[in-house]
């Protein structure tokens, strides 16, 4: 199955900086929802084992080559698991290069026992002294996104994916832009196959300092909402579920989050 | 690969944690699933009616700290294979509780778990030998402590994963290494080739009842 195939209602991308409530939100959607957990950021599991997260109902993938064995560990969670969760998928791309950069590279590193051999390729990495294996990375991207089209095309009823963002070169405008930090295609490929992507961030109003996610329009983020774009202080899963329903019985936008919402917005629109 | 598909309990307790969550909208999409199940279910029963001989499962449960006894016809505690017998994380849960069930299986002495195959078969041969009666429910610990690279490991948890179970191993790894109690339902049969007795499980069916 194509990526373009899938059919997303209840899909969630949120991107943001670290510390600015991406896992903490994943966190929500657990004590929501029973939620099955992919992650590759050890840091993160402490945020969701404190709210509750069930340990059974976290995959951590820390080896590339067990990708199979992942897979069919998260299909079989489809039975207790009603909605999935993807957090930091940046992380999941890290885990799989360096799968590829501790891979031996030709015939002479091939002949080296395994263990001797990726104890003196992480040395040599750490040391800078390794030629980066770039022609296998596209392999591996090939890999992660039917990785990733297989877990999305599992009947969850709910999908969220974190990940960090970053900053690149807008090349019509000049302007720096916030989009994910993916890696390769992944970074304009991954949000196009979601219904709200938003960013996380913290602000400061009235020496209040307010965790914040935004899918309002910008030029400058990389933001996008099916449903009419919005401010939410405080974000949860429930929140982002009630925007998203078919009734549309979420709370209205509330003073503060307009507020954040206007200096967030564009320029033209504050002035409208 | 296999799709795994959700039974009508699965979504009748998707429907109650939706209904708590308080999402209508998904509630309204569950209700129809449920609705749809049932029917399914409905149109299914004549052909299973027809079946030959389907063997009863046994149900088992966890002790609880409240002091209530399981009916475990057996216990394999596979840190024990894991160490070759010799146990390096005691005192176990197993220990604990051993005096709540029938048995308590241990490799024999010098036995590595790269000369256990599987695990089942192993110990479903041992108990039978010991009890001379069948063997049909078991509780199983897995606290397992060595790395992925030991064969042992590998084998254990492919099993696990044989065994519907596939988030045991990171659940312990990321919780410890604590030990998770499941019951478990198993129905198998017993053949006789060449002389020789053995033991082809069913069906296996693992519920996770408590972290302990």
């Amino acid at each position: 199955m194509e990526l373009s195939q899938i059919e997303f209602d209840r899909n969630v991308m949120v991107m943001g900086a670290s510390g600015t409530g991406k896992t903490h939100l994943i966190g929500t959607l657990c004590q929501l929802l029973p939620t099955l957990v992919i992650t590759s950021d050890k840091n993160g599991l402490e945020t969701l084992l404190n709210m509750n997260a069930s340990p059974q109902n976290i995959v951590l993938i820390e080896d590339w080559r067990r990708c199979w064995d992942y897979l069919q560990n998260i299909e079989k969670s489809l039975r207790q698991c009603l909605a999935l969760a993807i957090d930091d998928f940046g992380s999941v791309q890290t885990a799989a290069k360096r799968k590829i950069e501790l891979m031996p590279a030709n015939w002479k590193e091939e002949r080296i026992p395994l263990l001797e051999f990726t104890i003196e390729a992480r040395r040599r990495l750490l040391l800078g002294e390794r030629q980066m294996q770039l022609r296998q990375w596209g392999k591996l991207w090939t890999a992660i996104e039917s990785f990733l089209i297989e877990i999305l095309s599992l009947p969850f009823k709910v999908r969220l994916l974190t990940t960090l963002e970053t900053t690149v070169n807008d090349p019509r405008t000049g302007d720096e832009v916030i989009v994910p930090a993916l890696v390769g295609q992944a970074r304009t490929s991954i949000p196009a196959k979601f219904s709200l992507v938003a960013e996380a961030f913290v602000s400061e109003i009235d020496s209040q300092r307010l965790f914040c996610l935004s899918s309002e329009p910008h030029p400058r983020v990389e933001t996008k909402d099916r449903y009419a774009g919005r401010v939410w202080i405080n974000p949860t899963a429930k929140r982002l579920l009630q925007h998203m329903s078919k009734d549309k019985q979420e709370e209205v936008e509330s003073e503060i989050e307009r507020r954040v919402g206007f200096s967030f917005a564009p320029k033209e629109r504050v002035q409208e | 690969m296999a799709k795994i598909e959700r039974t009508r309990q699965d979504i009748e307790a998707h429907l109650k944690a939706l209904k708590a969550a308080g999402l209508p909208d998904l509630v309204a999409e569950y209700e129809q699933l449920l609705a749809e199940k049932i029917e399914q279910e409905k149109l299914e029963k004549p052909a299973e009616a027809s079946k030959v001989e389907a063997r009863p499962a046994v149900s088992a449960s966890l002790p609880s700290s409240k002091g209530a006894v399981a009916h475990f016809d057996f216990v394999v505690d596979v840190a024990s294979f894991e160490s070759g017998g010799q146990r390096l994380d005691a005192p176990t849960i197993a220990d604990t509780y051993k005096g709540h069930f029938v048995d308590v299986i241990r490799p024999k002495s010098g036995e590595k778990m790269s000369q256990v195959w599987f695990i089942f078969e192993t110990v479903d041969e041992r108990v039978l030998q010991q009890k001379g009666k069948q063997v049909r429910s078991a509780l199983i610990f897995a606290p397992l402590k060595t790395s992925e690279k030991e064969s042992g490991a590998f084998r254990i948890k492919d099993t696990l994963v044989d065994l519907n179970l596939p988030y045991l191993l990171e659940g312990n790894r990321l919780t410890g290494d604590i030990p998770i109690g499941l019951s478990c339902q198993l129905t198998y049969e017993e053949y006789v080739d060449k002389g020789e007795r053995t033991i082809r499980l069913q069906s296996v069916k693992l519920d996770v009842q408590q972290a302990i």
